[in-house]
């Protein structure tokens, strides 16, 4: 090969040469994104799957509650509502008083039993969160928390409550009554505040007590944490904590449509 | 002209190496290896422009390549995850590399046949690295970022292959061929410092981001 020729040939490999990296780079390029969409629309649907796998599960938990709550407040409690009607009834016919004391303990421990039955079955599903809503039932677990006055609970904006209706109102109310029971348990806390507005369709719930807090790490999240979070996508929600000098702050928003 | 092109390139590799020293915080040795590379190359460019006196550096040119080839060798090892089990090829190819160049050559000779070699072994594993990265499994930290160097290595290599494969024809040739050649070369070797500078800057705002 002469010069000249030697110079075109190294120009034109340099060529091909570029020319096939710049391909190469063009075909890794798009390969990539097309693969990371891929694996998006996978992730994407193992989440949705998740996330139905969950609902069903929560769905049928509810449903299971409320059929013992309805079991225990219907066919357990009026039967022992029966007894305890004769078990009176019997104790005003006999004379014997040795007898007489042991009919009415009996009776007291129907009552006792009767009064369980009734907490357990409202605790299973507060019948006010049925018959009349979200708001009537978190005003009744403020005014049960007031009654003592250890622990003070005041709610603004409650209004925003009250057009919640089917599985929501139930999610919420449950997330409520957990961070409360959080709060009883933990954070010997005096006063518990929860405020609500509604801005552009989204619910905003603020929860906060001033307790001690929470010192939390990866490993401390429990079941009650879990079972917000899992509400908390159900409801297709958000929720932060705000950090606070004193007890806790939680932010929830809802999509209230 | 030409010099005016070569004080360009310097101009660039330095500041290149002054990015990764000044703006990148401590990572993940991948990136720190390829830094310490551009690093080292900048080195070069300082002293290549100190001891030029008109004619082709050829010491420093053969230490260049070596150090070239164990930075990039440590990369592409650490890239495929394989750098224990194969460390002891670069210390191998090493001694071969300086026996070579000290006694069957000298190092006062522009004999690139390791250069080519070592060109032609990068190509392949930039290639190879690329293909790892599409497998999903292939979950390495910072892969969007190394991928740029990958490209600045394949575009500064597959040009400096060709020209190398060719030198000792052209090496010979009027002073105005040579200089078309170098110019194709620096051409490329900035392509290739673009994608440095490119990633060193995803980077440096990835820390940004993370840091805010």
């Amino acid at each position: 090969m002469n010069e000249s020729e030697i110079i075109i040939f190294v120009f034109v490999s340099i060529g091909i040469m570029v020319a096939l990296v710049v391909s190469l780079v063009i075909f890794f390029n798009f390969s990539q994104k097309k693969i990371i969409a891929q694996k998006e629309r996978n992730h994407l649907l193992k989440m949705n799957f998740q996330k139905e796998m969950l609902e069903s599960t929560i769905n049928t938990q509810e449903a299971e509650r409320s059929r013992i709550a309805r079991e225990l407040h219907d066919d357990i409690s009026s039967k022992l509502n029966i007894i305890n009607v004769n078990v009176d009834f019997i104790k005003l016919k006999i004379d014997d008083q040795g007898l007489q004391s042991s009919i009415s303990s009996i009776s007291s421990a129907l009552k006792e039993s009767l009064e369980r039955s009734r907490k357990i079955s409202h605790e299973l599903m507060p019948p006010i969160l049925e018959k009349f809503g979200l708001e009537d039932a978190i005003n009744d677990l403020m005014n049960q928390i007031n009654l003592f006055g250890v622990l003070k609970m005041n709610i603004i904006g409650s209004e925003h409550f009250k057009n919640i209706v089917d599985q929501k109102k139930l999610h919420i109310f449950r997330i409520i009554q957990e961070l409360i029971n959080n709060t009883i348990k933990h954070a010997e806390a005096t006063n518990i505040k929860i405020e609500a507005f509604l801005e552009k369709e989204i619910l905003e719930i603020n929860y906060s007590d001033d307790g001690k807090g929470i010192v939390s790490t990866k490993n401390s999240i429990g079941i009650g944490t879990m079972n917000i979070e899992s509400r908390v996508q159900i409801l297709n929600a958000s929720w932060e904590n705000i950090p606070q000098e004193t007890g806790i702050k939680y932010k929830f928003k809802i999509p209230y449509a | 002209m030409i010099n005016t092109y070569i004080y360009f390139i310097t101009f660039v590799t330095i500041i290149t190496a002054l990015i990764f020293l000044i703006g990148v915080k401590k990572r993940d040795t991948i990136i720190m290896v390829f830094g310490s590379y551009l690093v080292m190359c900048g080195c070069f460019e300082i002293i290549s422009q100190l001891t030029y006196k008109g004619d082709y550096n050829i010491p420093a040119f053969h230490l260049y390549n070596l150090l070239e080839f164990i930075f990039l060798s440590i990369f592409f090892l650490l890239v495929f995850e394989k750098l224990k089990d194969w460390f002891f090829l670069i210390i191998l190819l090493s001694v071969i590399f300086i026996y070579y160049i000290v006694f069957v050559q000298t190092i006062f000779t522009y004999i690139t046949f390791l250069k080519n070699i070592s060109d032609a072994i990068f190509i392949f594993a930039s290639i190879a690295s690329l293909f790892k990265f599409l497998d999903s499994e292939f979950k390495k930290e910072n892969v969007q970022i190394i991928k740029y160097f990958i490209y600045g290595i394949l575009i500064n290599f597959c040009g400096a292959f060709c020209i190398y494969l060719f030198v000792q024809f052209t090496l010979n040739y009027p002073k105005n061929i040579i200089y078309s050649i170098w110019y194709v070369n620096i051409t490329l070797k900035l392509i290739a410092q673009g994608f440095y500078i490119y990633a060193l800057l995803k980077l440096i705002q990835k820390d940004r981001v993370v840091y805010e």
